[in-house]
């Protein structure tokens, strides 16, 4: 009955049924496309439209009356010392563990593809601290730093090392360093996994050949293996880079930007801003310094993917 | 066109013809299902009398560090006062840094809760959109005998209620009378600088330190901070709110004295504090002193009754300017999009009415929360324990963030970025007090436009 339905010959005048309408692969695939840009349009192209417009605002949560600013909450936060603290501190931030997340990523990813018993379990708990929810890991974290009771200082003070244990989240340096040193442990299993994919896709002949023509490992892996995982590698890097840029939920639970600001991060100062002092547009500009950063790496990535895939 | 010559029964079930069609009649259902309820039915009109009976009510409160006041409102108030009225009432508990997030949500949104309880300041950030409750307000007001300054100034604006003002936390120092002994001294340091020289004299007896919190957390930095910064002339502003006053000599005095005490009697840990770094310190006996709400002593008395009947809780010293506190004051709002407000303003009447408002201050923190009015301090004061007896002066000594200007949303805002603790967080790394300074004041002239 439909198949006689489908091969209904269409008259002039007669309009198509919506069957026949579906079975033209141009209008299914928006079809089906519809979903997925709806999902997108709600919840990341209007707000980050949102932002866009609020930033230009002079809107707080306690306007009615909203006016155009222009620039204005841009260049007023040039003239912030907060502002510009935190920036330096995302960029450290972001450029001190992506480094750190690579080393410790290639190398968890080499270990993990040699054979050894129990190889898939140790995989599996390789991804432990990437599939722990943040906010959870982080407080986790936030009892290992804490003044009183971390237990880094109390192995630092039993073992004789210091007579005191080190002030983690409570001297500026040491904070860094501290959501830093969580940001690492909790990144590094998604470059170790997905480095490893990179691996077992390298073909062992290459590296046998190498071998043969007496290449040591360091030669084969400096020569075969990295160029030829260079390409995940850059993708893992960038989602990192993009990720870690805009973090916010570590740096909440642990320091909320303190002490004295020497760990807010522009995703933390933003909060601060728009929800806590209700600046909502002031907010939305801070966020929106992220952008430029954030669209280069994306830029980046798509010109990277279009040559890998020409 | 490619057509598929063969189909199976899973085919035809989940054709992408037939998923289509089942996911735009889903869409349609749920698009065109039943309206969500609103937050209230409106019943009665605000000026008339009330009809509670079938309606809603919601209701956002904080987590209180003193769980029997949780379960006042979760227990006490839904059986004495919704059940009895038929009021459908949720009491939705958030903790003190995560109330603010839901609030402002809330606003932007036009839809949430019912009731709010607001903090600090917020009453002035938020004044736009929140209902005008002077009527209930004054009356409240009239029957407890009258509000402290501190509650008007944080709930009015310019010259209306936008909140009717709930109480406040009362901190005050919490420290080992035993370890103060030890070290010579009688009595409580009644200034700062006596403070610096006995808490020198406990940290190098006892090897514990004054432990005060100068992190980023929304009570204790802030309320140990201010008054400091206060009690020695020093101030953001002028009277006006429109000059800056941060970079003059009273605060220098302020930081060169803070920056004594905190070398002499404190520890660098405390940079990283939140408002319950210190609670876990002082039980776990790290530290012999800290400035808290009574939920230190409170939660002691259970857990720990020697450390409780060590500890003594005066006010914070005076400098040479005077004594101030800045208490942790809540108020109850009523958002705007409230259409029908009668439930809410009947809900707010019950629980601050002082018949009510006496028995909570006895059954949840018995000192922890303070009343907004005067009869708080006097027929109504809850607890028996002698100890408690200075917070009864901390409704009159309280002052508010902008002080002595009046709040304003450039003052609640400088509080949010912490400007003022960090001020103090910065000579305490080591800066010098010009430098931190000059920092705060750059950081103002943004926050206040000037």
């Amino acid at each position: 009955m439909r198949a006689e339905a489908r091969k209904r010959p269409v008259t002039a005048g007669q309009l198509p049924t919506i069957g026949e309408v579906l079975d033209r692969q141009g209008v299914l695939a928006y079809v089906l496309l519809l979903p997925g840009l709806l999902i997108l349009t709600a919840f990341i192209g209007w707000p980050f439209i949102t932002s866009l417009w609020l930033s230009v605002t002079d809107q707080s949560v306690s306007t009615s009356v909203v006016r155009f600013v222009g620039l204005d909450n841009f260049s007023d936060e040039l003239r912030s010392q907060i502002f510009l603290q935190t920036v330096r501190n995302t960029f450290v931030y972001t450029g001190v563990t992506v480094v750190f997340k690579l080393a410790f990523g290639i190398g968890l990813a080499v270990l993990m593809n040699q054979s050894f018993r129990l190889k898939n379990l140790a995989r599996a708990a390789l991804l432990l601290p990437w599939i722990v929810p943040t906010a959870l890991s982080a407080i986790a974290w936030l009892w290992l730093f804490d003044a009183t009771f971390s237990v880094f200082n109390w192995a630092i003070v039993r073992s004789g090392i210091a007579d005191r244990g080190i002030n983690w989240l409570g001297e500026g340096s040491w904070a860094m360093t501290s959501i830093i040193i969580a940001n690492v442990w909790r990144g590094t299993p998604f470059f170790a996994i997905s480095i490893l994919a990179g691996l077992q896709t390298v073909d062992r002949e290459l590296l046998d050949a190498a071998a043969v023509d007496g290449a040591s490992r360091w030669q084969r892996f400096w020569r075969i293996t990295i160029p030829l995982i260079r390409p995940v590698v850059l993708i893992v890097m960038l989602f990192s880079v993009v990720s870690t840029i805009s973090d916010f939920q570590l740096v909440y639970v642990l320091t909320r930007g303190g002490p004295a600001n020497s760990t807010h991060l522009l995703g933390t100062l933003a909060y601060d801003i728009a929800v806590r002092g209700g600046q909502l547009s002031e907010g939305a500009a801070v966020s929106l310094y992220m952008f430029p950063v954030l669209i280069v790496c994306v830029v980046v990535l798509l010109l990277y993917l279009r040559r890998s895939s020409t | 066109m490619h057509r598929r010559e063969v189909t199976t029964s899973t085919d035809r079930l989940f054709s992408r013809r037939r998923f289509i069609y089942y996911s735009a009649a889903l869409a349609a259902a749920v698009a065109c299902g039943p309206a969500a309820p609103s937050a209230t039915s409106p019943s009665a009109s605000p000026s008339g009398p009330v009809q509670l009976k079938g309606t809603k009510v919601a209701l956002l409160h904080w987590t209180s560090f003193v769980p029997d006041e949780d379960k006042w409102f979760k227990e006490t108030l839904v059986n004495d006062w919704a059940k009895p009225n038929g009021v459908d009432l949720t009491v939705e508990l958030v903790s003190a840094n995560e109330a603010q997030p839901k609030i402002v949500a809330a606003l932007q949104a036009g839809g949430g809760p019912d009731v709010m309880l607001l903090q600090w300041t917020w009453s002035h950030l938020y004044a736009d959109k929140l209902s005008d409750v002077s009527a209930v307000a004054e009356k409240i007001g009239s029957d407890g005998g009258g509000y402290y300054d501190v509650m008007k100034q944080n709930a009015q604006v310019q010259g209306v209620w936008r909140a009717v003002p709930f109480g406040m936390t009362g901190n005050a120092m919490h420290y080992r009378e035993s370890l103060l002994k030890q070290s010579g001294a009688d009595k409580f340091p009644a200034t700062w600088s006596e403070l610096a020289t006995v808490g020198a004299d406990v940290k190098a007896k006892s090897k514990l330190f004054l432990g005060q919190a100068l992190g980023h957390s929304y009570g204790d930095p802030p309320t140990f901070a201010f008054p400091f910064l206060w009690s020695h002339g020093g101030s953001e502003t002028d009277e006006t709110g429109k000059k800056l006053a941060i970079n003059s000599a009273a605060t220098k005095d302020a930081l060169v004295a803070f920056k004594d005490l905190f070398t002499k009697a404190s520890d660098p840990q405390c940079l990283s504090w939140d408002d319950s770094s210190n609670n876990r310190a002082y039980a776990a006996k790290q530290i012999w002193a800290t400035l808290n709400g009574a939920s230190v002593y409170l939660t002691a008395q259970k857990a720990d009754p020697e450390l409780a009947n060590d500890t003594q809780l005066p006010l914070l010293p005076a400098g040479p300017k005077g004594q101030f506190v800045l208490g942790v004051p809540f108020q109850y709002a009523v958002p705007k999009y409230v259409k029908d407000p009668g439930p809410a303003l009947e809900l707010i009447s019950y629980v601050m009415s002082p018949k009510t408002y006496g028995p909570f201050m006895k059954v949840g923190g018995k000192g922890y929360t303070l009343a907004p009015y005067k009869k708080g301090e006097g027929e109504l004061w809850p607890s028996s324990d002698p100890k408690f007896d200075p917070f009864k002066k901390i409704g009159a000594l309280s002052k508010w963030y902008g002080y002595p200007a009046p709040p304003s949303p450039a003052a609640t805002e400088s509080g949010s970025k912490y400007i003022v603790v960090d001020m103090f967080a910065k000579v305490a790394q080591g800066e010098t007090p010009e430098f931190a300074m000059t920092w705060a004041e750059g950081e103002l002239k943004k926050v206040y436009k000037l």
